[in-house]
């Protein structure tokens, strides 16, 4: 195969709508409702707009429109993965085999974050099914205090059965949407699934504004939103806020995440739009996050618990997750049958959001297995098996020490967020601005406009992609591991089994290299096997 | 500054409880101020995708 001879993409999206709200479902999860409200109440209010929208220009949609040009271009090749279109990419500058050394990179790094980000997210996805499960079956009226939430989710951390049977549930609705591919599976589960999340998130919204003191008339609606919204401006002093406001956009639109973006783009046709595309995917994501997820944690938080969810929040530093699974539930209870249905609006919508992100994850692995020749549906079985085993510390470790006064704990699961979660990303991001930059792929510019329905500005480019983004994400490599309280992650585990979180954490950190390594390989025998002839 | 409320928590150090009291301080002019603008910033951005989008309906609709 030549450049003469392209085959164009393995499958391609049925139509445009399908294409742009299954990028959106990817990017749109529980950051966006949960994440950023917590920031937004941490790093200065309505101040932490500023360095947040300055990053959105800055980072947000240059690496955004980056990630779609990787992907349309690699399609064109069959190269439905990140390692592969990396080699594609740079094989004319560096040669074959250094660029092969290259594609082995990205192939180590996305396996790794693959797998084991997604392992530990359709866990906490099962977490929000259990919930959505209570509030359509009406159990949830029996959570009447934050105690006995609290011990439900204590229940879903430390009890095998609970923690296991929601994750189950989750990863087989994963498979099922992911086996039948991109315009039967994939698109169609999007064409469902997003309406109906904006529709909760729109209703939830509607709510907010008129419902505002459902349980006591002190408790307005209006005045948790109006403290998120204070602005603290001595906050931005503080170069923690715009790190903090430069990761929120990053991760919220799932750049660097294994290469799902680019892979979602490689099935689209190389006359298409994809400028436009990811403009409005990103736009679809902001709206999810500033108008719906800035308004719903902290003013359904405030109507139906008052000081408290601000306080845990702002003063305890509990993370917006903490809340939504232990402390909501108890406000919905109290309300009986109205309270099971707000209950099932609000955990639907976050189990609907994960999952439409697990599945842009879970994809990318089952094109792996694909190009090693395997059907789809084994492909996405291994897969699936996959996220289950690497993900079963967390279970074990929870009921390892839920007979201890300061368990359960979540060792495995926080540290792994942080490392193949959060750094790893990073990384990624900034290998694909360095390689796929305007220094070392010129054509990148030329390929972004291609088609386009709108055009991307050489300075954005050149200059901001190119220059910019780079040092903002070296400076959040740096950032990472200062922030980060790794000491307490890593240490969370007390007598008799203190050595239990150091193990769990170097039992993760051996993963992620292990997987890294067959990634490695993998990726060079593919291309030795099927790409090493593509002249692109 | 309004004080919407206090948020009490307490803490154990060295076995001895300690309970603190916090107000919680909203301005509700700047805060509508600033989302507002964020909204605007967000729906700006959607509408023009939107707006760039009905320019060519064919092209949303068509089969790629």
């Amino acid at each position: 195969m030549t450049s003469q001879e392209t085959l164009g993409p393995r499958e391609t999206w049925a139509t445009k709508m399908g294409l742009i709200l299954a990028m959106a479902g990817n990017a749109i999860g529980l950051g966006n409702f949960l994440r950023f409200p917590g920031k937004v109440a941490v790093y200065g209010g309505g101040a932490y707009l500023i360095p947040y929208f300055i990053a959105l220009f800055l980072l947000g949609f240059p690496i955004m429109w980056l990630e779609w040009a990787i992907g349309r271009y690699g399609g064109q090749y069959r190269a439905h993965w990140l390692g592969l279109m990396m080699y594609l990419i740079t094989k004319k500058r560096f040669g074959h085999s250094k660029a092969k050394i290259i594609a082995g990179i990205f192939g180590g790094l996305t396996l790794s974050i693959a797998v084991l980000l997604n392992a530990y997210y359709t866990n906490l996805i099962g977490w929000t099914a259990f919930w959505a499960g209570m509030s359509i079956s009406g159990k949830i009226m029996e959570v009447t205090s934050v105690d006995i939430s609290v011990g439900y989710l204590l229940k879903i951390i430390g009890d095998p059965l609970y923690n296991i049977l929601p994750w189950a549930f989750s990863l087989i609705m994963i498979g099922i949407i992911v086996a039948p591919g991109v315009s039967k599976g994939l698109e169609r589960a999007a064409k469902i699934m997003m309406p109906l999340l904006f529709l909760f998130a729109i209703g939830l919204l509607v709510m907010t504004f008129t419902w505002r003191t459902p349980v006591k008339p002190e408790w307005d609606s209006l005045k948790g939103f109006y403290w998120l919204w204070t602005p603290r401006f001595e906050k931005l002093a503080d170069p923690a806020t715009w790190l903090e406001g430069a990761g929120q956009i990053f991760f919220s639109l799932s750049l660097g995440i294994a290469g799902i973006i680019p892979t979602y783009a490689s099935y689209v046709r190389r006359e298409d739009d994809i400028a436009l595309s990811a403009l409005t995917t990103a736009s679809l994501n902001e709206f999810a996050e500033v108008i719906c997820g800035g308004t719903l944690a902290f003013g359904i938080g405030y109507a139906f618990g008052g000081e408290l969810p601000i306080g845990m929040v702002y003063i305890e530093g509990k993370s917006p997750f903490f809340l939504s699974m232990a402390v909501y539930p108890a406000f919905y209870g109290q309300l009986g049958v109205l309270g099971a249905f707000l209950g099932t609006l609000w955990y639907l919508l976050f189990w609907f959001a994960g999952v439409t992100s697990a599945i842009a994850i879970t994809n990318a692995m089952v094109e792996w297995f694909q190009d090693l020749g395997l059907k789809r549906t084994t492909g996405t079985a291994i897969s699936i098996f996959l996220m289950f085993l690497f993900g079963l510390p967390i279970t074990i470790e929870g009921a390892i020490t839920s007979a201890y006064n300061w368990g359960p704990s979540t060792t495995y699961l926080d540290f792994t967020d942080f490392w193949a979660g959060s750094f790893l990303l990073v990384v990624l991001a900034l290998l694909e601005t360095i390689f796929a930059g305007s220094f070392l792929w010129k054509e990148g510019y030329e390929e972004v406009n291609r088609g386009g329905l709108i055009k991307v500005p050489k300075f954005v480019w050149n200059v901001v992609l190119s220059i910019i983004a780079p040092i903002y994400l070296l400076a959040m490599i740096v950032w990472l591991p200062m922030s980060t309280r790794i000491g307490e992650i890593i240490f969370k585990t007390k007598p008799p089994l203190e050595w239990l979180g150091p193990t769990l954490a170097t039992l993760s950190s051996v993963f992620t290299l292990v997987l890294f390594i067959v990634g490695f390989i993998v990726t060079t025998k593919v291309i030795e096997e099927k790409f090493s002839k593509v002249n692109p | 500054m309004e004080t919407i409320g206090y948020y009490t928590f307490t803490t154990v150090v060295d076995n001895q409880t300690i309970t603190t009291s916090t107000p919680l301080l909203a301005e509700p002019g700047s805060a509508t101020l600033f989302a507002i603008i964020g909204w605007l910033v967000v729906l700006a951005i959607l509408f023009y995708a939107i707006y760039k989008w009905s320019k060519k309906p064919s092209e949303v609709a068509k089969k790629p």
